[in-house]
């Protein structure tokens, strides 16, 4: 081969991968960072400003709320779900709601930040009328480096009508 | 005939003066009743809020003789007879083990066991084919508190200068009371 087309070939080349490399470090850095919540997750943009007390006093801790049964309309992807984060957190929430017997949630959430709250929530599907076994997972995450902390798993009723 | 038709002439004539004297008053009421509201406007946005709460420990810390965390409870009420358990779900590590990890100064992982005392004097760990996953550590049908200990498992060749982090997930439930 003569050794100008070679040289040719080696420019075409080199340029393809500058060109590869520089579209790779744009899209790093001109994508949107995720902020607390652990890497993986951004910030919920639903989430509302919430000030309501669920009684925990302010103490060394994370605050998980409870559930007793819950109701949601049937055949309908919108379900009102209140889903806080107490403002005495000191980190981030993310809710995963499982039903039981499957592993793809049927709702995960964005990174609630203390003080905020989700009240109606998008489901993945809508649900026929029943009666269903329900865990709410709580992922917590520090607010600075967005390591994980301790989480939770509430298990409860959820009633479809 | 002449009478018949005066009285039949008679009876319209009435009837049409009625009417016309209906008439003003349904209108008037109608002009009334339109402007007028009635009753009294109820609304309800019915909400699936949370009915109590569980604080558990934010991390897992422990110092070499143990250190005591609780869990506590509150707005704990109306539960026809159940408790609120507070159960281990899970932890990081595989399997769900209760192990912690960290990296030495040569980039090497590390792992510690550690353990958990109940309140009770129950020890709770695992040892690498078992699970402590379900493992009731407190239980509430009222307001309160719950301390146990976090213990690590030392050995002779446990690698020092190392921070041995770790996360675990807790179980909460309305479980029937014992």
């Amino acid at each position: 081969m003569a050794p100008a087309t070679t040289k040719r070939k080696a420019i075409i080349w080199g340029l393809a991968l500058l060109l590869a490399a520089a579209l790779c470090c744009g899209w790093l850095l001109l994508r949107d960072q995720p902020a607390a919540g652990g890497l993986s997750y951004r910030p919920e943009k639903d989430a509302v400003d919430w000030n309501q007390s669920i009684g925990g006093e302010a103490k060394d801790g994370i605050q998980i709320p409870g559930y007793g049964a819950l109701t949601f309309p049937a055949d309908s992807k919108k379900a009102p779900l209140v889903l806080p984060n107490p403002a005495e957190n000191t980190c981030s929430f993310v809710y995963k709601l499982y039903l039981e017997g499957e592993s793809v949630p049927i709702y995960t959430s964005g990174a609630i930040l203390p003080g905020k709250a989700v009240t109606e929530i998008a489901l993945e599907r809508g649900l026929p009328d029943g009666t269903y076994h329900l865990t709410i997972q709580v992922l917590t995450f520090d607010l600075e480096s967005g390591a994980p902390q301790n989480g939770a798993e509430i298990q409860t009723v959820l009633q479809v009508i | 005939m002449k009478t018949r038709i005066l009285t039949a002439g008679t009876a319209l004539a009435l009837c049409l003066t009625m009417g016309a004297a209906a008439l003003p008053a349904s209108a008037a009421s109608a002009d009334a009743s339109s402007t007028d509201s009635l009753g009294t406007a109820f609304s309800y946005t019915y909400q699936n809020d949370p009915t109590y709460t569980v604080t558990i420990p934010s991390a897992i810390e422990m110092d070499a003789n143990g250190t005591q965390v609780s869990i506590a409870a509150e707005n704990v009420a109306n539960l026809d007879g159940k408790k609120i358990s507070v159960t281990i779900a899970g932890t990081q590590y595989f399997r769900n083990q209760m192990v912690l990890e960290g990296i030495d100064g040569k980039g090497m992982k590390k792992t510690l066991r550690y353990q958990i005392e109940t309140a009770a004097g129950e020890v709770i760990e695992t040892t690498g084919t078992d699970t402590a996953t379900g493992r009731e550590l407190a239980s509430f049908t009222e307001n309160g508190a719950v301390c146990y200990t976090v213990k690590p498992v030392l050995h002779p060749t446990t690698a020092k200068g190392v921070t041995y982090t770790g996360s675990m997930t807790y179980g909460i439930s309305v479980a029937d009371a014992d």
